[in-house]
């Protein structure tokens, strides 16, 4: 606490001295919507063991627009694998393209979006991430560990030898709004983190784990949880996910990014995307959850 | 030597008119010129701003020559320049000599002439952030600046967070900027050299000023401890915004100034020793303290200091012999002050980082024939660095808490020896050949690093000459800076076993001649490359981690920079001043950082220009303005978002997705271009003789037409009515804050 307080007083002073406060020197620009070119993006990510994939499209716009995302249902989406071209049709109710394709075993696959003369492409080679951590297992753990009085969560992750893996953890949480208290059973993502030196990043919902510092041995992590909102919680879940490299950098990066924007002393980080000729991921991963009733 | 002072003056020119045989007298006043089979020597000796002298010298008194020129009359300079060398005649390839006094002409910002601001509006230097004084010198970074005072480097040129420099123009003599050509006694910076030399003290009469400005007080005073013998200058500043704002703040305690003190003593044993004593000490402070209405105190501070001091002996071996051996002490301290009290809690906490150096050095010029200039030396420096310390102490209910924590503290030692060659190969052409080896010791690491240096002047027509210049150069101490915002919490580090030093490889072409003996001209094309540049690694956060090693924030990668730079300068008569441009590029590559690709540096400014000039109206009143034009700073920022399915991160479809998440785009480092930059500034100058001082009213405008120069940008996140579908929704704001407007200032000043 006294490490943080002293940051704060850093900041304070030099920007107080700086006159960044309400000092009457400060003059401020508004931009306005300066010309920007947009781009697209195209977010997938394979959910292991399901034979539907979704691809979601969007045009960029500029940073202070609301957020008036434009449906693109005229793209045309296909996946190349093995020579032959599986194409996607647009679903109007949920705005994504989708196609039934099996998830292949053993193979690179490539995404294309063609949109307004302009083809987005990406790679991603399978198969995915195998299982993290068995599901019962994990139940078990959750069941077996979780303090809720003091807000931590102790977790263990058998890590698979044979390939790097990538790991995202978040929890949510069914509570009370403690602002809205007629507001009963209300979901809310967790702020959560870990000071295991193990972990890669923990942002502020996320926290980010690779194992290049563990490769096929188990790790105990103790992941600190808690909301600003929710009260007298009902329920718990924790949600591990085992993606692909591209994934865990799109969003690894996409979390730095949000935090680099809202700290003036963090240095910009550049959003990590394997779309050529626009942005976003095409990435596999696998997902387990376990919720645990108080 | 100036004839009232006796204050030797640097670099002023010697020609044998018999001969045609030139020379120039170095940091110490001492020259030397070998003449064979002419008898009867006539010499003119001439300095900018001075009246010139004949002299003849017979074998009697031709060893040990003391010559002194007198400062000119307004009227008689623009005749005397004639016989100042020109651009054309010297071998310095991208150096630029500025004199206090030409900076004290120039527009003062809040009251306070700038030697690090009027560099800046020079090509090829750039001054980063509005309003600071740090120098980005032809595509380098602030730290790969050897700013010395009398030989000894500086680690912190800024006060208040930057926005004043550290140097106090009264106690000021000579200023050389060397930003490519660099002789060979010259090393540890990749990208500059600002030698400033602090005047020595009159030796036969007490003269004294004292200034007073919206910001800063200033006083100074020089005279004879023994008449002729041995003098002594004393000069010390202090701001005081703490003394004017305080009476609106309502706040328990406020303190927030700025302070330095010179000082140095010259003593002239004989006619062949000469010893000197100087020092230098400033400070910063800015300290807060609230009591809150339960009675809690709360309080921040923030303050950094530099101490410098030096011992310097001139000993003339011979008459063509001349050694120069220094001890010095460089110290540099930032701290961060914490205190919270309470009835039940009474806490403290403290942060210091710093480097401290001792530093042993002797130059020694050596004249063997006229057309040899020859300079060899050494130099031993042990470093101290201390990355920061943190300490936590005092009381509250869980007890008595004592904790230190620290990133250990590092040593090492830096060497070098030189040898470099002024040699005049015929009346046209010119050479400064030179080699710089230098070594570095720390963790058990040692590096080597041999540096050679050219520069040469070809003169092919009477008023114009061609110049190039070669030069490699090695850095083995940096500063982590953030390119986001520069900071004092800056910290200075050596190269590690991990971190590698900083390389840099320059090269220089030009052309230089004079107009009609009144302006100066030059064009000048450089490329500069350097290998194993520092800068954080994405994400990381530039305030010292205690829980990481500080090595592990950063990264290493290449640098690129190139371009032209064209300068016209008029340093005589009424009108006097210069007018710059610089076009050039500036880029970075590193492989962890923007996806391996190269990208523009922060301060990459396409264009960069400036116009500075003063007019004397009057023998009482002078008039000064200056304009500065620049490309804006390059930014990263979030410039476009796009929409991404919150179903995505749960990895499970099965839900289609009701809201939209969003992610930020940032597909470049430093995507983003600021506003361009521009400001004039004027000031007029009323001077009058009083019966006892001659006064000076110095009335200054800092940017006129009060443009808003960004600063820094920020987002701001709202949350607004969608218009069209009436939902709240996330609005980005991007904003790009200014801090300097239409500033006034006013300045009075008493001399004697």
């Amino acid at each position: 606490m006294m490490h943080k307080h002293l940051i704060k007083n850093i900041l304070f002073c030099c920007l107080l001295f700086l006159g960044c406060g309400n000092d009457p020197f400060v003059n401020v620009i508004d931009l306005g919507d300066r010309a920007v070119e947009p781009v697209y993006a195209a977010t997938a990510q394979w959910a292991f063991q399901d034979t539907l994939l979704r691809v979601f499209l969007s045009q960029s716009i500029f940073i202070s627009t609301p957020a008036n995302y434009v449906s693109l249902p005229d793209a045309t989406v296909f996946l190349r694998h093995n020579e032959q071209e599986d194409y996607f049709t647009f679903n109007p109710v949920t705005n994504y393209f989708e196609s039934e394709i099996p998830l292949p075993t053993n193979e690179t696959m490539e995404l294309f979006v063609e949109i307004d003369d302009q083809v987005l492409s990406a790679k991603q080679t399978f198969p995915a991430p195998p299982l993290a951590v068995d599901l019962a297992d994990l139940e078990r753990i959750v069941n077996d560990t979780m303090i809720v009085e003091n807000g931590h969560i102790d977790i263990s992750i058998s890590d698979n030898p044979a390939m790097s893996s990538y790991y995202i953890i978040e929890m949510e949480g069914i509570g009370v709004n403690q602002v809205y208290p007629d507001q009963q059973n209300i979901v809310g993502a967790f702020g959560i983190g870990s000071d295991n030196p193990l972990v890669d990043h923990s942002s502020i919902n996320k926290v980010f784990i690779n194992d290049n510092e563990f490769n096929g041995n188990e790790i105990t992590l103790q992941i600190f949880y808690g909301s600003i909102f929710l009260i007298n919680l009902k329920e718990v879940t924790l949600r591990v996910r085992s993606v692909s490299k591209e994934g865990y950098d799109f969003e690894l990066s996409s979390a730095r990014i949000l935090e680099s924007s809202s700290n003036p002393l963090s240095e910009p980080v550049i959003l990590k995307s394997n779309i050529e000729n626009g942005t976003g991921v095409f990435s596999v991963g696998t997902t387990y959850e376990a919720t645990v009733t108080l | 030597m100036e004839e009232s002072t006796e204050e030797a003056l640097i670099s002023a020119h010697i020609i044998e008119l018999n001969s045609n045989t030139s020379s120039y007298t170095n940091a110490y006043g001492f020259f030397s010129i070998s003449l064979e089979n002419i008898t009867d020597p006539t010499f003119v000796i001439s300095y900018v701003g001075f009246q010139s002298d004949t002299i003849r010298v017979n074998e009697n008194t031709a060893e040990n020559l003391k010559i002194f020129l007198s400062i000119s009359s307004l009227q008689t300079i623009e005749i005397e320049a004639s016989k100042e060398e020109n651009v054309e005649d010297r071998l310095d390839v991208g150096q630029l000599k500025l004199t206090a006094k030409e900076i004290k002409k120039l527009p003062a910002f809040m009251g306070e002439t700038d030697i690090l601001k009027a560099i800046q509006l020079t090509p090829g230097v750039q001054s980063g952030n509005e309003g600071l004084s740090s120098l980005y010198v032809r595509g380098g970074g602030p730290d790969q600046n050897l700013v010395i005072l009398d030989d000894v480097p500086f680690y912190n040129t800024g006060h208040a967070l930057g926005i004043f420099s550290v140097f106090n123009t009264d106690a000021i003599k000579d200023i050389n900027l060397i930003k490519g050509g660099f002789p060979a006694r010259y090393g540890g910076r990749l990208s500059s050299v600002l030698d400033i030399r602090m005047k020595e003290g009159n030796m036969n009469e007490f003269h004294g000023s004292a200034s007073v400005s919206l910001i800063a007080a200033t006083a100074t005073i020089e005279g004879p401890i023994k008449k002729g013998k041995t003098s002594f200058l004393f000069s010390a500043r202090r701001s005081y915004p703490d003394l004017l704002v305080r009476p609106f703040l309502r706040v328990s305690r406020f303190k927030s100034f700025f302070s330095d003190i010179n000082l140095k003593v010259q003593h002239k044993i004989n006619d062949k020793h000469k010893v000197y004593l100087s020092a230098y000490t400033g400070r910063d402070l800015f300290e807060i303290q609230e009591k809150e209405e339960n009675g809690n105190i709360t309080g921040n501070g923030v303050d950094w200091r530099n101490i410098i001091s030096s011992a310097r002996w001139n000993y003339q071996i011979s008459p063509k012999l001349f050694a120069n051996t220094s001890l010095s002490y460089a110290f540099y301290q930032i701290g961060f002050n914490g205190t919270f009290k309470s009835s039940t809690a009474d806490l403290k906490s403290a942060y210091r980082s710093g480097i401290r150096d001792v530093r042993l050095k002797t130059n020694i010029d050596f004249i063997p024939t006229p057309d040899h200039y020859i300079k060899f030396g050494g130099e031993l420096v042990p470093h101290r660095y201390n990355p920061g310390a943190l300490v936590y102490n005092g009381q509250d209910d869980s007890g008595v808490l004592d904790t230190l924590l620290e990133v250990g503290a590092l040593t090492s030692i830096e060497s070098n020896i030189y040898l470099e060659d002024t040699w005049k190969a015929s009346d046209r052409l010119s050479f400064n050949i030179g080699f710089h080896l230098s070594s570095f010791h720390v963790e058990g690491e040692n590096y080597f690093s041999p540096q050679p240096r050219l520069s040469l002047n070809y003169k092919f027509s009477p008023r114009m000459s061609i110049k190039a210049a070669f030069s490699t150069m090695t850095q083995y101490i940096n500063l982590l800076s953030s390119e986001v915002l520069t900071l004092p919490t800056d910290l200075w580090v050596p190269s590690t076993k991990k971190i590698k030093p900083q390389n840099s490889l320059q090269g220089s072409l030009g052309l230089a001649g004079t107009v009609k003996q009144k302006v100066q001209w030059s064009a000048e094309v450089f490329y500069k490359k350097m290998d194993n540049v520092l800068s954080y690694k994405e994400g990381a956060n530039f305030l010292l981690d205690f829980e990481n090693n500080w090595q592990n924030k950063i990264t290493q990668g290449t640098g690129e920079a190139y371009g032209i730079e064209l300068f016209v300068r008029k340093k005589f008569g009424k009108l006097t001043g210069w007018t710059g441009y610089t076009l050039s590029w500036n880029n970075r590559q590193f492989a962890d950082i923007n996806n391996g690709n190269t990208f523009p540096y922060r301060f990459d400014r396409r264009h960069d220009a400036s116009i500075v000039a003063s007019y004397e109206l009057s023998d009482r009143i002078t008039i000064a303005a200056n304009w500065v034009y620049g490309t804006g700073n390059a930014v990263t920022i979030a410039t476009q978002k796009f929409a991404i399915s919150p179903d995505y991160e749960r990895g499970v479809f099965e839900i289609p997705g009701s809201n939209i998440g969003e992610r930020l785009v940032i597909d470049e480092k430093n995507n983003y271009r600021l506003s361009n930059y521009h400001r004039l500034d004027a000031s007029i100058n009323f001077f009058k003789q009083k019966k006892r001082f001659e006064r000076t009213i110095s009335i200054s405008v800092y940017n006129i037409y009060n443009h808003i120069n960004p600063y820094y940008t920020r987002v701001d996140e709202r949350t607004v009515v969608d218009p069209t579908t009436g939902d709240l929704t996330r609005q980005f704001l991007l904003e790009e804050v200014g801090i300097l407007p239409f500033l006034p200032s006013i300045a009075y000043k008493a001399k004697f």
